[in-house]
């Protein structure tokens, strides 16, 4: 006997139940990005708000899980599992795929199917275009649960080419000093560089060594970053950096450097107080976090009958897709928690 | 890798980033550089403070808005925003087209008052987001311009290689509109066609360009004589740019112009552009290019001779200057004799002269009475210095008789010998009025100028009984190197009498 909508809503609903541990699927009796140690989880990407040490059994994309090994040792996790981006996996009665979510190397969507219904966990994720990882898959759901980080419509990023090109102009102008980037040494720092390659930059490009580590991880993938001096301890010479690119997470580079051109790469400089406050002199407005518009653009696309929004302004991406688009929207923090018992 | 030039509206954002006015003036200098004089005017405006005046209100730009998009959205972005300004432009859906500033200043300056409002809403639905927040700021007054005049005149002067008070003389008569002041920076009258607007010399008698056996280009330029001679550019004063349709394009290197493009070069007034004869290629219909390169001398000489140059200076040069590019281009080291053509002046697209003759510039050395300026944050002075010469030529000493000959500025100096300056300034200073320092100059101080001044002029009431204009101090050296310090005895037949 064919479903009912109604059914099949109901059906997609059951898929996942958020609690206190995070999001947890109990047709396959497993977490996605746990927040707590588990038995069983699900990672998305590497970055340490999703991917978190100590769990039972891990499944991930091979970068993913390479990530973690660096950035936990290689007993991150009881036991893991390499899954490729697009293959099926049978956990339980349900049945698993993870999707590319475009947000960095190893990124990924989790999508989840159930007696019909389907769920897909966006994971972070971007739609705009980046050299270091395939881009967003978007496949139809009924429940999209959406990581909405730029859930505010002042929140819309320029095209990434358009931010390189003023550090490149920057370069061009103070060639008498180093041009030191403050980026996430996972993700955000190997996709700067790829931009600027793609830009046509071919210079040796200095990196702190926390992302020399992580781009290594980008070579073996196939990621091709070009050439990397990763710093020593003596930044000190007055006219070693002059005319270079320095990468460092935030904090990673002391004031050693000689009169550096400050900058930050991040979604947030697209607020000139914030860009004042903590950009530098070059604040770069650079996201691997869809934007608004990308945040309506693919509700649209993926056809959910139900979005469940976190992180963010979710109240105001919610009230928004609920009215122009009619999605039964809610922050998933108002999504009741599982009963007691249900949890394992 | 030639980066962009930038909008106005990136300019803007670039200059309320950064903090130091030593930065800004470079950003200042790079937009200069590559803006078409046609919207310098309103875009001088701006900067200057000159407000185009409110036009629309905010709440008018308000409901504009809400016919776009949902007024919950705006209050609920209103506290995230950085201001009311920000948070309009975001909201706006917008396009990803650069600001035309001079859109602007029609659609606020000159259109009717009751569609003003559409014709700013126009703008903003097709500007990107740092445009559509200048013209939200701009078209309701909240505009401040982002740095000081001081800055800002000082920059133009340093672009348009003109001293500081005329720019200020300039501007200050130009309080209406600015459009006079850009004709005059650029030396052409104001906009018709696109050589004028541009400030461009139109040379639509360029004949042919193509490689030379030394990788150099045969770029013919045709002489009044009816004769062609080879143009190479200078590249501190003459930039190549070439026409495509209505597309100005370049600068660019002339070695990859395709032949029969029409060049555009922009020769400004001042420094006179210097484009350099090396070379006749065709001269009355006869085709030189396969005699010896000393016999199409000798017939370029000939020309020079003859006057069949008008509007041309003739000077030999020796040696060579800019040696080593010249070298670089042309790989040609027998080339020890060359003319180095001098042309300025007003330029007029229609004829076939460049214009007013100038002199070579002259290569003085002197000692430095007084500097004049401040220290920037940097530690580097900016400034002009006040230039001694002595009565007459001496082996040693008496430089306690040094004259003041005129000022210099020092924009042309590199960082090291300005460093340089600055710690002998500081070491030197003898005594101090507001922002001039009088500066101990006599045989024990160290510092000898190298310096290019434009010409020399008579000035009886001076002590001297001339003065150096448009000096720039070009290069420091240490007394020791052995560099004489010229002479008034040696400047007075320079002087224009
Ligand atoms: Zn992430
Ligand atoms: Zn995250």
């Amino acid at each position: 006997m064919p479903e009912t909508p109604a059914q099949k809503k109901t059906g997609a609903q059951t898929i996942l139940i958020p609690t206190a541990s995070g999001l947890y699927c109990p047709a396959g009796d497993f977490y996605i990005d746990p927040t707590r140690k588990v038995a069983r989880a699900i990672i998305t990407h590497g970055h340490s708000d999703h991917a978190r040490k100590g769990h039972g059994a891990v499944l991930a994309t091979r970068a993913t899980l390479a990530f973690m090994a660096l950035r936990y040792g290689k007993n991150f996790a009881g036991t893991s599992q390499i899954v490729k981006e697009g293959e099926t996996l049978t956990l339980g009665d349900a049945k698993v795929t993870l999707l590319a979510a475009g947000h960095m190397l190893g990124s990924v969507q989790v999508h989840i199917e159930h007696q019909g219904a389907t769920a897909i966990i966006s994971g972070d994720f971007k739609r705009s275009a980046d050299p270091t990882c395939p881009s967003f898959d978007v496949r139809p759901c009924d429940l999209f649960v959406a990581e909405a980080t730029f859930a505010l419509p002042i929140y819309r990023h320029p095209p990434p080419e358009g931010e390189i090109e003023k550090l490149l102009l920057s370069l061009h102008l103070f060639a008498d000093r180093p041009h030191l980037v403050h980026a996430y040494s996972i993700g955000k720092a190997q996709r700067v560089i790829a931009l600027l390659r793609q830009a046509g930059y071919d210079e040796p490009i200095h990196v702190h060594k926390a992302i020399a580590e992580a781009s290594l991880i980008y070579e073996n993938e196939g990621v091709s970053l070009g050439s990397l001096e990763t710093l020593g301890a003596d930044l000190s010479d007055p006219q070693a950096f002059d005319g270079k690119i320095i990468l460092s997470p935030p904090g990673g580079v002391a004031e050693a450097l000689h009169a550096p051109v400050t900058s930050f790469a991040s979604g947030w400089m697209r607020l000139k107080s914030a860009a004042k406050s903590r950009g530098g002199d070059l604040p770069l407005i650079l996201s691997d976090h869809a934007d608004w518009d990308e945040l309506v653009t693919t509700v649209k696309d993926v056809g959910a009958e139900t979005l469940w929004i976190t992180h963010g302004r979710e109240d105001v991406l919610a009230a928004h897709i609920k009215e122009t688009l009619g999605v039964d929207a809610k922050a998933l923090s108002a999504v009741p928690f599982a009963p007691e018992g249900l949890q394992p | 890798m030639t980066p962009r030039s930038l909008a106005v509206e990136d300019l803007i954002h670039q200059l309320e980033m950064r903090r130091s006015t030593a930065d800004q003036r470079r950003f200042l200098a790079h937009w200069l550089k590559g803006l078409p004089s046609k919207i310098l005017a309103p875009c001088l405006g701006l900067l200057l403070g000159r407000p185009l005046g409110a036009t629309v209100t905010v709440p008018a730009l308000k409901t504009a808005l809400f016919c776009r998009v949902n007024k919950d959205l705006f209050d609920a972005s209103k506290e995230a925003g950085s201001d009311l300004s920000e948070t309009l432009a975001l909201l706006w859906p917008g396009g990803n087209e650069p600001l035309d500033l001079a859109d602007l200043v029609a659609a606020v300056r000159t259109g009717p008052k009751d569609e003003r409002l559409d014709t700013v809403a126009a703008l903003l639905d097709k500007s990107n987001a740092l445009a559509r927040d200048l013209v939200m700021r701009v078209s309701t007054g909240r505009f401040k311009s982002p740095v000081s005049p001081d800055l800002l005149r000082s920059t133009l002067a340093e672009v348009f290689s003109r001293p500081v008070a005329d720019i200020e003389q300039n501007l200050a008569n130009s309080e209406e509109t600015l459009d006079p002041f850009s004709s005059w920076l650029f030396g052409v009258p104001f906009p018709e066609t696109l050589a004028e607007q541009t400030g461009f010399l139109s040379l639509p008698t360029i004949q042919a360009c193509e490689p030379d056996a030394t990788g150099g280009a045969n770029l013919c330029i045709a002489l009044p004589s009816g004769s062609y001679a080879q143009l190479v550019s200078n590249p501190d004063s003459c930039h190549l740019y070439t026409l495509a349709g209505d597309r100005l394009e370049g600068p660019e290197n002339y070695e990859e112009l395709p032949p029969k493009t029409t060049l555009l070069i922009f020769l400004p007034k001042n420094p006179a552009a210097q484009p350099l004869l090396l070379d006749i290629l065709i001269k009355d219909g006869e085709d030189l290019r396969n005699l010896p390169r000393q016999q199409r001398l000798g017939a370029l000489e000939e020309l020079a001779a003859a006057g069949a140059l008008s509007g041309f200076a003739r000077t030999e040069v020796e040696p060579l200057p800019a040696a080593a590019s010249l070298g670089a281009t042309f790989d040609n080291p027998s080339i020890d004799r060359l003319f180095l053509l001098h042309a300025a002046g007003t330029l007029d697209p229609s004829s076939d002269t460049l214009g007013e003759v100038l002199r070579p510039p002259h290569e003085l050395y002197f000692k430095i009475l007084y500097a004049e300026g401040t220290l920037s944050r940097q530690g580097i002075f900016a400034g002009v210095v006040t230039l001694g010469a002595p009565a007459t030529t001496s082996k040693q000493g008496n430089y306690a008789e040094l004259v003041p000959v005129g000022k210099a500025s020092l924009h042309r100096l590199s960082q090291k010998d300005k460093s340089t300056l600055e710690t002998y300034i500081a070491e030197n200073t003898l005594e101090r009025f507001g922002p001039v320092r009088k500066l101990a100059a006599t045989e024990d101080t160290s510092l000898i100028a190298r310096v290019i001044c434009r010409s020399i002029d008579r000035a009886s009431r001076r002590k001297a009984g001339l003065v150096l204009k448009e000096a720039n101090v070009m290069e420091l050296f240490d007394n020791s190197a052995a560099y004489r310090v010229s002479s008034l005895d040696e400047l007075a037949p320079l002087a224009l009498w």
